[in-house]
């Protein structure tokens, strides 16, 4: 007897039931849709956009590589070449300075046993919580024209042609000082975990010191090294305010494409000089990710490594104290100054102490604090869940797509914040139809798909509802409604499935059902109802004495409208991801009518005008924040999840629990607080972040970093210290508050460590 | 000082009203040679003023109401005017059609054009001259001044042809200081 030859299977086969498997949990089915359009809608598509607009006309849609052809045009060309050759030398300079720097700070601790361990901890800490400029000010504050160093203490004159604190050799001096904690972090952990007996047994060979440095060290340093060197230079490309306030007359990329679409309303140009910056950055990502990360020849096996090797030669181990000493003075001294020029009137004329710039930053910048703390606020638990379900998918799920969810997710923190700004305004100016649609169908498709097992069926219900929903919206045009009364006519269209839904759910499900499609129509109805409370709100506030309370109020009003007047497809998405739960607890037939019914309502929410122009609402902000800050929350969540047996979690699953409770009452626990921990540095990274959000903010919703720099750059340097001051304070109170939470829920061994993000 | 054309509309006025003076050949060549003194060319159009008054620079290119600005706040300035004549600039406001707000941009337009919202620029630190009849100018001495025939059509339409030359030509020059 022959036992019988299993039928073989194509690759592609595989990989459909491993979506089927993912499917049959429709909380894991939904989370993997909502993060896949997250980043579909918010990183990939944006670069996609501006790649395309780069070869397009944005007026007549004619090809044309006018921006191109420029870089060889002998008219153009010298211009652009010098940008391009700028750009080089300062990335060179930065990730150059930044890595050795890094490197004598990581040996210096983990070999010389340095004394003050816990400055350069707080020291690393530094960049991560203040605007990305904040030591350009100090600097300029400083050793500027008029400077404290250079003027007051030197007496050095400047005229034109002389080397002053402005051009390329200071924006690498700053850039070196803002980024070598990152190079020190990553050095410091490879440093640390190089076994100690190589060493020891090239030693007991009788190798020289500086023989085994440089033949087992280095080597098995190099990985890091390359890596910290890669990283600075894509940090240092993509870097926009220190190149603003002190680029002077060197003209970077990413000023050159800030000015384009900020000074020259040039969206093309832009986009073709993004491409242009694109392609260096994209291609040290991907050395970085695919090739530096197999090469390292440290195994990372959890064991203690045997004991720590001491420099003990008083010349090297004090030469690299004193170096490290000394910079940590220097950068104390920056961050100092930027104290001091706060409370100072005038600048090298008047430096007696003066409260007034704070004054002028709390009545002038009063929006610009409340706005990009409630925005930032508001991104970082979505930054947070969307890293944790998509580093959950990653570690503990197999299915196609997973390095391409995994990629994506990278690539948004990874690209230049000015790429991914004009990404945003060309994508979102006006919605791109298919991309509204791609989403809808994929939220649709499932449904229907849960709905009913024959497949024809399911195509019928989504084609179905789309045309339902899309002729739903000319019943207004048609009646003569306007967008209120519309939005009371879906309201009882869900107050009726309610009933319903009540009526046919499963028996103890009933309450569920209802209490789903009633909260959808009391939305609906919030959403109509809201202006009632925040227009009136807002008409008392202006009414109110001073300055600072009519504005508090008049934002508060503003903040109730974000959360009760939503762009109408994120509604729309919002109530067909509660539908397909809703639905699930129906039974028979009802499953697939009902089902039809609200994916049309849902259709003519999202289908009704240009429903997903976000540019000019504070969602767009929020997304860009989120984007920015998603890497680090996926690597966490990573980091957290690999850590635990995925033995505990078979456990629960033999014992009766499935996908949703085991996940709720095993994995979750288990990484909780390390997910909070994790929000904090997401609400740090969302406070300190420019770039990318430069050309979303709005007179309505104006963005702290933006203020300071235009502060700055309309010579305010007083003022734009008071606000950097400010920012930092909100971001240390953020910190405080969180590890207090931390260490009263879950004990003292929590803390907030915020150099996960490196 | 002065601020980059390419950014900033008060620099590009200033490089327009040159070349309506000399003609472009020769205010061309005036501008190259002038830019070898320029120290550095700020991206915002006011901002050569408050470097000046803190010391930074010694001269600055900058409409005249933002140096009474800075004035007024106390920074050691002296406001001249060239004696060539110089040009100007009427600050305009347009509605974007198919505008949310059609109503309340249109009661924004009746509101500014109003003399007495015109008279309330002092308060707020803005000395620019009144645009409608009835207004009282708030610095009458800045009007007394040599204006040019500022051809705005011809600033407009050459816009981007002069920037690019000045970016091009003037801001590479070898003697510009890196």
């Amino acid at each position: 007897m022959t036992a019988a030859i299993p039928k073989q299977r194509s690759a592609l086969w595989r990989r459909w039931q491993e979506v089927r498997i993912i499917g049959q949990d429709p909380v894991l089915a939904i989370g993997l849709i909502a993060v896949s359009a997250f980043v579909f809608l918010f990183v990939a598509l944006p670069l996609l956009r501006v790649i395309y607009q780069g070869f397009f006309d944005p007026v007549t849609g004619e090809f044309s590589l006018k921006y191109f052809q420029q870089f060889v045009d002998p008219y153009y060309s010298p211009h652009l070449w010098q940008v391009l050759a700028n750009t080089m030398i300062m990335g060179l300079g930065a990730a150059t300075g930044g890595t050795i720097l890094g490197f004598i700070f990581a040996y210096a601790m983990v070999r010389c046993s340095f004394p003050f361990e816990r400055m350069v901890h707080v020291v690393t800490l530094l960049p991560t919580i203040s605007p990305p400029f904040a030591i350009a000010i100090a600097a300029i504050l400083l050793f500027g024209r008029n400077g404290l160093v250079t003027k007051q203490m030197l007496g050095m004159r400047f005229g034109p042609g002389s080397n002053d604190i402005y051009g390329l050799d200071g924006l690498i001096f700053v850039q070196i000082i803002t980024f070598f904690p990152v190079a020190y972090l990553i050095i410091r952990a490879m440093l640390e975990r190089i076994d100690a007996s190589m060493e020891e047994a090239a030693l007991s060979l009788r190798a020289s010191k500086f023989h085994i440095f440089r033949t087992i060290t280095l080597p098995l340093l190099a990985p890091g090294i390359a890596a910290s060197f890669l990283l600075l230079f894509v940090e240092s490309l993509a870097d926009l305010g220190n190149p603003l306030l002190l680029g002077g007359n060197a003209s970077v990329l990413s000023t050159e494409i800030y000015l384009a679409v900020n000074g020259q309303f040039d969206q093309q140009k832009g986009a073709a000089l993004s491409l242009v910056l694109l392609i260096p950055t994209l291609t040290l990502f991907l050395l970085q990710r695919y090739y530096l990360s197999k090469r390292s020849y440290i195994a990372v096996t959890g064991k203690p490594t045997t004991g720590r090797i001491f420099v003990k030669e008083p010349v090297t181990r004090w030469t690299f104290i004193v170096l490290t000493l000394l910079t940590l003075a220097m950068v104390l001294m920056l961050y100092f100054t930027i104290l001091w020029g706060s409370f100072t009137k005038l600048w090298g004329i008047n430096n007696e102490l003066y409260l007034g710039n704070y004054a002028t930053a709390l009545t002038r910048g009063l929006n610009a604090i409340l706005s990009t703390t409630f925005l930032s606020a508001v991104a970082t638990p979505l930054a947070g869940v969307i890293g944790v379900v998509i580093a959950f998918l990653v570690v503990r799920r197999t299915f196609a797509g997973k390095q391409t969810l995994d990629f994506i997710s990278n690539l948004g923190g990874a690209v230049p914040g000015t790429i991914l700004g004009i990404g945003y305004i060309v994508a979102f100016i006006g919605a791109p139809w298919y991309a509204v649609l791609l989403v809808y169908a994929l939220l649709a498709g499932y449904l229907a798909a849960r709905a009913t097992a024959r497949g024809w069926l399911s195509l019928l219900l989504v084609i179905a509802a789309t045309v339902g929903g899309y002729y739903l919206n000319w019943l207004p045009l048609l009646l003569g409604l306007d967008e209120a009364s519309w939005r009371y006519l879906l309201m009882f269209g869900f107050l009726l499935l309610a009933i319903a839904g009540g009526a046919f759910a499963l028996p103890r499900q009933r309450r569920v059902v209802a209490w789903l499609f009633v909260a959808m129509a009391l939305a609906l109805l919030v959403y109509n109802l809201s202006p009632y409370l925040t227009e009136p709100l807002a008409r008392w506030g202006r009414t109110l004495p001073g300055v600072e309370l009519p504005k508090l109020v008049v934002k508060l009003s503003t903040f109730i409208t974000f959360f009760t007047q939503p762009t109408l497809a994120i509604l729309g998405y919002t109530f067909l991801t509660l539908a397909i739960f809703a639905n699930e607890r129906l039974q028979g037939f009802a499953r697939y009518l009902i089902g039809l019914a609200v994916t049309t309502l849902c259709a003519s929410l999202i289908f009704y005008g240009n429903s997903l122009t976000l540019v000019g609402t504070p969602y767009i902000i929020v997304a860009a924040y989120a984007v920015r800050s998603l890497p680090a929350s996926v690597r966490a969540g990573v980091a957290s999840l690999q850590q635990i047996d995925p033995s505990i979690e078979e456990a629960s699953n033999i014992l009766g629990g499935d996908a949703q409770y085991t996940f709720r009452n095993v994995t979750l626990p288990l990484i909780l607080p390390a997910f909070f921990a994790g929000l904090v540095f997401a609400f740090a990274r969302h406070m300190t972040s420019l770039s990318a959000v430069i050309f979303l903010t709005t007179a309505q919703w104006p963005i702290l970093t933006v203020w300071i720099l235009s502060e700055v750059e309309q010579g305010g340097m007083s003022v734009a210290a008071a606000y950097s001051v400010i920012l930092v304070v909100i971001v240390l109170a953020a910190i405080g508050l969180m590890s207090l939470w931390l260490k009263r829920t879950y004990g003292a061994s929590q803390d907030v460590d915020m150099t996960v993000g490196g | 000082m002065v601020a980059h054309p390419s950014s900033s509309g008060t620099s590009y006025t200033a490089l327009c009203t040159i070349l309506q003076l000399k003609g472009e050949e020769e205010g061309w060549k005036f501008i190259q040679d002038y830019a070898g003194q320029v120290l550095q060319f700020t991206k915002s159009g006011a901002a050569p003023a408050k470097f000046v008054g803190q010391g930074e620079a010694a001269v600055g290119i900058v409409f005249s109401h933002d140096i009474v600005a800075e004035i007024e706040k106390g920074a050691p300035l002296v406001l001249t005017f060239p004696a060539e004549g110089t040009g100007y600039e009427i600050g305009g406001m347009g509605i974007i059609k198919g505008a949310k707000h059609l109503d309340a941009a249109k009661k924004w337009f009746d509101w500014a054009l109003e003399p007495a919202t015109q008279e309330l620029g002092p308060k707020y630190e803005a000395y620019q001259a009144p645009t409608v009849t009835g207004a009282k100018p708030s610095r009458p001495e800045l009007l007394e001044v040599n204006l040019i025939d500022y051809d705005f059509s011809y600033c407009g339409s050459n816009k981007s042809a002069f920037v690019d030359k000045f970016t091009n030509e003037i801001a590479t020059a070898e003697n510009l200081k890196e």
